[in-house]
């Protein structure tokens, strides 16, 4: 399966070089004359174009060479992404030199030959009648723990085709692989699946109009043969519609059908009907109300055979403020494990924002919203007490001001949990303070601080020492980007985060402190192409298990060019 | 009441709405769409014409992504070129009084509706209102760049749509994205200012700093990007992503697509906030972008094992409760 995807990547990537190369034998058609008065006049010579304007297509180089001088747990640093190390080329790129034909595309490659590496790239003919992107993407990534573990492998490939017919409708295409291997930590399962996402849409205006088909084949493969495979299909029937100039009215009605080998197949059906409706220039009314009904087969402990949402909200804009208010509920009918009764828990949500300028250059915005859960739900673990939330709160506000060249924001983040019938009581807050401000023409610096902390209230129950586990943590960042001239561009960013947590087991990522500085000076030469030096030590501390921590000192030197 | 009863009435109610506001008269149409509507075919005078004046600015535009598109003989004059966007030239001759559509002084639902003269094929005025970037006056330019930006730092005449990084150095430099380490970034496409964590940061400054903790999804790394979890213009089939039960985090995470013989509910996506009751999408201080640590996580709902229940071990990672996403063998969730 992995042939298969590279070698669809592959052909893709030759397909559209090709098309790339077909392209430049194409003539540019001749100029249209305008038949206006204006064009009697004569053209007055053009001022000067850039060179390469008047070639069909420019290619575009970039080589580099790094240096990561890794020590310590290089896991931890490819925990995401690969980086090269030694010779690499860096980036080829094709672009078109003039966009004004009929045909144009693009083509980028990132990295190839190395383990991590990417392709992209964007054919459109016929004036944009006919438009196929591609992208294929391979990361090797590592699981952060020191103990030897073999690498983790995953491949994207996405291919989108589209067919306009006249101004007024289209056909889509979509075909996506995903394949992953992963090897994570004992005792988790390691992954090794497949996922192939076939995605067909018929779109565009109808009966005044706009409606869309969409259909859907996603197809899972377990290669451990743990999971059942799974196929999903899914049709999709879409229809909005301006009923006036102020109104839209929409309804979307879903099927999926879910197969899995050894179990009973799965239905759910989803219809929604949806609509904004301007009152007035500054007024504005959204809606949505969703049936879903759900039959669950394969699925033998509790679950829910069906839901309704329905959400409104208004939308008030004054001179200088805007607000909105809505209202969001939820409920459910869940069928009790042992099939005797089916609960109906509803979930109510209240919702407001306000943005508004109170001072020239001072802008507040504040949202909040509330959440309570009605109806009871009758728990089958061993404590029958129960296990959902019962009120969630949230808040945030957020104050910024500025002007020409500079920037500053005030924000708090609050969210509150509470389940009384279990006295939990968990709150999170998150402060951040952050700007930007240009010192002079070309340069610039930014700044952010970051806190994070969680509490957690209760009585003398069970959740006293929750608050052991929920660690504080926080982030510093601070950065310069100066243009020194039409030229030169030097870079600096920095940033740091530290997590403080009780950790009472002792365990490795509890408490960890990483520190980022990644430096770059950029420099353009005459004829176009550039040369850049980074330069980025990177630090990674556990400090209850220092066989997690790592020290990078990464240098990179580019040179790129057009030819 | 059961809301499934609302259905009909409320499709009643729409229907009537439906029918009463086909009759009422037709609104003028709003500025700038009026300008359009109000044009002779004499009043459209050609690109050429404007690049006499605006000459730089018509060069660099043949190197946007619209150019091809705007250059299509079939289209109908008024969508073609400059003029497509900015209105017919001929007023704009005019030395007493000159008239040009400038997207400078256009509100956001002005701007909007400029570009869905064009763009109405794949996402009608419909799609876009009622999101959440149309309820905050985000417009369509705040952020997609339509002329290359021609007065960037490293950029002139010889600036180039392949350089993506130009863009990002015009606004602030402050890409997020560390190319210098990682260097296979994700390509900034569909004329974007940024890469889309720089731009989507800009506003959305506290879930972007969150990537830059010990676990997040890689978009520092450039594997990802704001749109692959976050959809931002509804009706762009080709993109859509697949979300049958639970969050769209399954289009990336089959393995907890489902459906499990023993679902671990509240947080299989019905009843609960499904994936967000134990992750934090964009970053966490904890392991695999979870919300608490080690036996925490757990302890926030099933709080009656904090005394008694295999003190000092975790819950999965020593090797019991490991099918925490559902199980089709244990009601424990013990072995997947």
């Amino acid at each position: 399966m992995r042939k298969r995807a590279r070698t669809v990547g592959f052909a893709a990537t030759a397909f559209f070089a090709a098309a790339m190369a077909q392209a430049q034998e194409t003539p540019p058609p001749a100029q249209e004359e305008s038949t206006t008065k204006a064009d009697a006049k004569q053209e007055e010579p053009k001022k000067e174009e850039s060179t390469f304007s008047q070639r069909l297509f420019v290619p575009r180089l970039e080589l580099g060479h790094m240096q990561l001088n890794l020590k310590g747990n290089w896991r931890k640093f490819f925990h995401y992404t690969t980086a090269p190390d030694g010779l690499f080329v860096s980036q080829f790129r094709l672009d078109p030199g003039n966009r004004g034909l009929s045909t144009t595309g693009f083509l980028d490659l990132r990295t190839p030959g190395e383990w991590d590496h990417s392709a992209t790239g964007a054919m459109s003919f016929d004036y944009g009648r006919f438009v196929a992107d591609f992208t294929n993407q391979h990361n090797r990534s590592y699981d952060p723990n020191p103990v030897v573990l073999p690498q983790n492998e995953r491949e994207i490939s996405d291919l989108s085709v589209k067919q306009k017919f006249g101004q007024d409708a289209a056909v889509v295409f979509r075909y996506k692989t995903d394949q992953r291997d992963q090897i994570t930590s004992p005792a988790l399962r390691d992954l090794h699946q497949r996922t192939y996402l076939t995605n067909v849409s018929v779109e565009g205006k109808m009966a005044q109009g706009f409606g869309a088909i969409n259909y859907t084949n996603w197809r899972y493969f377990d290669r451990t043969n743990v999971l059942p495979d799974t196929e999903v299909r899914q049709v999709q029937l879409s229809y909005l519609r301006d009923i006036t100039h102020d109104a839209t009215l929409g309804g979307v009605f879903t099927h999926a059908k879910i197969q899995q080998d050894n179990a009973p197949n799965s239905t759910i059906q989803t219809a929604a009907v949806n609509g904004s409706w301007f009152l007035g220039p500054r007024t504005q009314l959204v809606g949505n109300v969703t049936e879903q009904k759900l039959n669950l087969a394969s699925v033998e402990n509790a679950k829910a055979q069906a839901r309704h949402v329905a959400n409104l909200r208004w939308v008030q804009r004054f001179n200088k403020w805007s607000t909105q208010i809505g209202f969001r509920t939820l409920q459910e009918e869940r069928v009790r494990a042992d099939a005797s009764f089916v609960d109906v828990p509803r979930w109510n949500t209240w919702d407001a924002r306000i943005t508004g300028t109170i001072a020239p250059n001072v802008r507040l915005t504040g949202r909040a919203w509330s959440q309570k859960m009605d109806g009871h739900v009758l728990m089958t673990t061993d404590d029958s007490r129960s296990l959902f939330w019962r009120e969630q709160n949230y808040l945030q506000a957020k104050a910024e001001t500025g002007g020409i060249g500079w920037n500053g924001y005030l924000q708090y983040t609050g969210k509150r949990q509470k389940n009384p019938s279990r006295d939990v009581d968990l709150k999170n807050h998150n402060w951040t303070v952050g700007g930007f401000k240009q010192l002079s023409p070309g340069l610039e610096i930014y700044a952010e601080h970051s806190e994070d902390h969680y509490s957690v209230n209760g009585g003398p129950g069970d959740a006293t020492d929750l608050g052991r586990y929920l660690p504080d943590g926080s982030i510093n960042v601070f950065g310069i980007s100066w243009a020194k001239d039409a030229r030169t561009q030097i870079s600096l960013d920095y940033s740091q985060f530290v997590t403080n947590n009780d950790n009472p087991l002792l365990l490795p990522e509890g408490n960890v402190r990483g520190s980022f500085l990644t430096t770059s000076y950029r420099y353009r030469l005459p004829a176009g192409h550039e040369v850049s030096f980074s330069y980025a030590p990177w630090h990674f501390e556990d400090h209850v298990d220092s066989r997690w921590g790592y020290d990078a000192y990464v240098f990179r030197i580019s040179l790129s060019g057009r030819f | 009441m059961r809301l499934g009863k609302l259905i009909l009435p409320l499709l009643a109610l729409a229907s009537l709405a439906f029918g009463f506001a086909a009759q009422r008269p037709k609104k003028e149409l709003p500025y700038p769409l009026r300008v359009f509507a109000e044009a002779k075919a004499e009043d459209y005078i050609g690109e050429q014409t404007c690049a006499d004046c605006h000459s730089e600015l018509v060069a660099n535009f043949q190197k946007s992504g619209h150019a091809t598109f705007s250059h299509d003989p079939k289209l109908p004059t008024d969508k073609k070129a400059c003029e497509g966007c900015h209105g017919p030239g001929k007023p704009h001759l005019d030395e007493n009084n000159p008239k040009i559509i400038s997207y400078k002084k256009l509100t956001a639902t002005e701007t909007t509706a400029m570009c869905l003269r064009c763009h109405n094929d794949t996402m009608a005025k419909g799609h876009w209102n009622g999101t959440a970037h149309q309820m905050a006056d985000v417009s369509c330019t705040s952020c997609h760049q339509i002329h290359p930006d021609s007065d960037t730092p490293l950029g002139g005449k010889d600036a180039h749509p392949g350089d993506t990084n130009l863009l990002v150095d015009s606004s602030t430099g402050r890409s997020l994205v560390k190319t210098p380490v990682f260097p296979t970034g994700r390509v900034t496409k569909n004329l974007l200012k940024a890469d889309e964590a720089t731009l989507c940061g800009s506003c959305h400054q506290n879930q972007v700093t969150q990537f830059r903790l010990n676990t997040h999804h890689p978009v520092l790394e450039g594997r990802m990007v704001c749109s692959d979890c976050h959809s931002l213009h509804p009706s762009k089939a080709s993109k859509k992503q697949v979300s049958f039960n639970r969050e769209r985090c399954i289009a990336c995470h089959g393995e907890i697509a489902g459906p499990f013989a023993y679902e671990h509910d509240p947080v299989s996506g019905l009843s609960g906030d499904a994936c967000s009751e134990c992750h934090k999408p964009h970053g966490s201080q904890n392991p695999r972008l979870l919300t608490g640590f080690s036996r925490g996580l757990c302890l926030k709902c099933h709080t009656d094992k904090s005394r008694n229940h295999h003190l000092g071990r975790t819950c999965w990672s020593a090797g019991c409760h490991v099918a925490m996403h559902g199980s089709n063998t244990s009601p424990d969730l013990l072995t997947p």
